[in-house]
């Protein structure tokens, strides 16, 4: 082998390096991300798992109590794990050529976060995630998966719809809702809070005006009088007496013995004066406003201690 | 031998072709993070959030890479790629607080109360706060704890506070009324009966709760309690208020149903005013985590124990939506209406039909600061021309209310607020103003 051809061979083993993502995604999915301790198990070996490994089927990842995972597959999915995760990929096939797609994994503990990638858009049906107690299937494409310790599934989603099953039957879970699956033979258990709006107010109970006394009259609030304003100070018209006409008097016959009295002169003639012409002028405020025609049917009640006023002062006279 | 060859041979060719191409890589690599950066900075998130996807499976681990791809995809709406890319980041720097808080955000964007609540005290106070971004104390309520899990849960609060309300009474301001009769002089209230003014303080508790039977069934309750007391010469209208609800729930997929019995005690000045007993139907929908449809039917005894030609039978039916936004922004709407039908024979000016509309909605401004506001309007038309002033008493109520929420401490929450009432009536009696100012100190448990 000539130097030549070593540096070729050298030189296409550092383009498969450089490449390796590329050429990683042959297998089911890559390892895009690990830390803390990340074991891979194939089989009966057991080995640790390091960015860019390869993942396929019926591999399982284990991470420990500080471990973290990313794994992309082929699809263009993802999965995080969490902290004290088994995760198995089951079955996996890429079917964009043949139609056949499968994506089931397995989480026997711990937590993953997925994205779905092209087999979860293609073929819905076929990405399913199995756990102990619940089967995952996923009509949307993000979505958050945990195990408690009791065993207890919460599933939650963030993107679109995903679907959670068991034997009971399923439930959709969409974007900020979760559901807690109890066990298999119950229905998964919807676990975020629904804030509702209350229902409207009743008007305020002490509004002053729609009180009522004990009569069942309403009075809102008792209502007095206002003061009638001052009358103008007009001067009354005198009294106008028309005096009686001169009546004359036939003088007494003459007699002899008897004389004549004085004539008296008799008083001046006066000019009868008409009658005062009708005022419509209000008279003073010397006397308490009619009521309405219609008298209120409520008297006065405030619930409150609410005091009548008394009338209000007659006006002074003004001559 | 072979040692000699590697050593000798074909390390440093490899060596110098991996300085070769990888520092020009690297400066490549440092270029996209920018280029990104730049984008996202531009707007242009989906851009950079494209950018960067098609290096992630190289860069991930990298936290400057990782910083970068977690903004642009908080920024493109990808919160899932977004909480992938922080978590990367701080496992390189567990203690990153910045990182956090940016965790943080991705996580409320999706809703992972449970993520949020596992982030340290100081970074979640940096956050909105989750019950605030999740729901409106002012105008929603939640029979459950955000962290219940599906699981019974009790919740309550105790609230002090001090205010100053513009019409305790809810008086007409106006002190002189025109009369109904013609050319007869006006009429004037009472000192009495006008519009007074004063300072208050308030004491209020809550509790809430759900009691989970099985999936789908629960007992959820409602216990409430207010007294306010005001100053000087209003002291007559002090007023305390008990609420009680019990009642059952239902659940199948996204519907809720309850089905809860209501009662109500009024106390104006230590004695009786108004009781209220009925039914309380709601149905729920929730579209998904962040978008929701409620709908309720109420019927009320209202009684007046001193005022019994008042009392009603209160039918209400309402629909409403409400919107929580990825950035803890919450806004809602609805309509109702019902009527209010008088219990006594001849008390039909004392009913009225209603219909109203309310509007509102709490936007955060920083971690610890929200402002809310609504706006309720609501037209009543009363059953029959009043008798004393002869028109038929028509009322249309707006109300506007307008605050702020600090947060100090998580549970502990300070309230600044100021409420508008407006009441146009056709009975001059009823035509009120008022305009209350409170700032409460609430304490949630």
């Amino acid at each position: 082998m000539t130097s030549d051809q070593k540096r070729a061979r050298l030189a296409l083993l550092m383009g498969m390096v450089a490449a390796w993502p590329l050429t990683g995604l042959a297998a089911a999915g890559l390892v895009q991300f690990t830390a803390g301790d990340v074991q891979l198990r194939r089989g009966d070996s057991l080995s640790r798992l390091a960015k860019g490994a390869e993942l396929d089927g019926g591999d399982v990842v284990l991470t420990g109590t500080e471990g973290r995972a990313q794994i992309r597959f082929t699809d263009g999915g993802l999965v995080a794990l969490y902290p004290d995760s088994q995760f198995t990929v089951t079955r996996y096939a890429d079917g964009a050529g043949t139609g056949e797609d499968h994506f089931v994994v397995n989480l026997l503990r711990g937590g993953m976060r997925a994205l779905t990638g092209l087999i979860g858009k293609r073929n819905p049906a076929s990405y399913k995630v199995i756990t102990p107690t619940a089967v995952v299937g996923i009509r949307g494409s993000a979505f958050m998966l945990a195990i408690d310790a009791n065993g207890k599934v919460l599933v939650s989603g963030e993107q679109d719809e995903i679907e959670v099953c068991t034997q009971a039957g399923c439930v959709g879970v969409t974007a900020g809702e979760a559901v807690l699956v109890l066990s298999d033979q119950e229905l998964p258990v919807y676990t975020h809070t629904r804030a509702l709006l209350p229902v409207p107010e009743l008007p305020t109970p002490m509004l002053i005006g729609e009180q009522l006394d004990v009569q069942g009259r309403r009075a809102f609030v008792y209502i007095v009088p206002a003061p009638a304003p001052a009358p103008v100070p007009v001067a009354p018209p005198p009294p106008i007496v028309a005096p009686p006409p001169p009546v004359p008097v036939a003088p007494p016959p003459p007699t002899d013995d008897y004389q004549p009295p004085a004539p008296t002169t008799p008083p001046p003639p006066t000019r009868p004066t008409p009658p005062p012409p009708t005022t419509t002028a209000p008279p003073p405020a010397t006397t308490t406003p009619p009521p309405p025609t219609v008298r209120p049917p409520f008297v006065f009640i405030p619930v409150l201690p609410i005091f009548i006023l008394p009338p209000p002062p007659p006006p002074p006279v003004i001559r | 031998m072979y040692l000699r060859f590697w050593s000798r041979r074909v390390l440093p060719w490899c060596l110098a072709s991996a300085l070769g191409a990888g520092l020009p890589s690297v400066a490549l690599a440092d270029e996209v993070v920018q280029q990104a950066t730049a984008l996202v900075r531009q707007g242009q998130a989906a851009q950079a959030f494209q950018l960067l996807d098609a290096h992630e499976a190289r860069r991930a681990g990298d936290p400057v890479f990782d910083a970068a791809m977690g903004e642009a995809a908080h920024a493109a709406g990808q919160y899932t790629r977004a909480i992938m890319a922080r978590e990367r980041v701080l496992a390189a720097d567990p203690g990153h607080q910045a990182a956090q808080v940016a965790l943080g955000q991705s996580l409320q964007a999706v809703g992972d109360r449970r993520g949020v609540l596992a982030l340290p005290p100081q970074v979640q106070a940096l956050l909105i706060p989750v019950d605030a971004g999740h729901t409106l104390d002012q105008f929603l309520y939640s029979y459950d704890r955000p962290e219940y899990g599906g699981h019974s849960s009790l919740k309550g609060y105790v609230e002090l506070g001090v205010g100053h309300d513009s019409n305790a009474n809810a008086a007409p301001v106006v002190g002189e009324l025109q009369s109904p009769v013609p050319g007869t002089p006006p009429w004037a209230l009472l000192p009495e009966a006008q519009a007074t003014s004063a300072s208050y303080v308030v004491a209020q508790a809550g509790l809430r709760g759900r009691a989970v039977i099985n999936s789908r069934w629960s007992v959820v309750g409602t216990a409430l309690a207010a007294t306010r007391h005001y100053g000087g010469q209003a002291d007559r209208f002090d007023h305390t208020a008990l609420d009680g609800a019990l009642g059952m729930a239902w659940r199948a997929e996204r519907h809720e149903v309850i089905v809860s019995g209501q009662g109500s005690y009024y106390a104006l000045d230590g004695s009786r005013l108004r009781t209220m007993g009925g039914v309380l139907g709601e149905w729920i929908y929730r579209i998904d985590g962040f978008r929701q449809w409620g709908s309720f039917l109420q019927v009320l005894e209202v009684r007046y124990p001193t005022q019994e030609l008042r009392n009603v039978r209160r039918s209400v039916l309402g629909t409403s939506y409400s919107h929580l936004f990825r950035n803890g922004t919450s806004a809602y709407a609805g309509v109702y209406g019902g009527r209010e039908q008088p219990k006594a024979d001849g008390a039909d000016p004392l009913g009225h039909r209603l219909w109203g509309v309310r509007l509102g909605g709490q936007w955060p401004l920083a971690p610890q600061w929200t402002v809310f506001a609504s706006a309720d309007w609501e037209h009543r038309r009363y059953g029959g021309s009043d008798p004393f002033f002869a028109v038929t008493r028509t009322d249309r109520q707006a109300q506007v209310a307008l605050g702020l929420n600090w947060t100090p401490a998580p549970g502990w929450r300070v309230t600044p607020q100021w409420q508008f009432t407006r009441n146009a009536s056709t009975l001059p009696i009823t035509d009120y103003e008022r305009r209350v100012f409170s700032i409460l100190l609430r304490r949630e448990f």
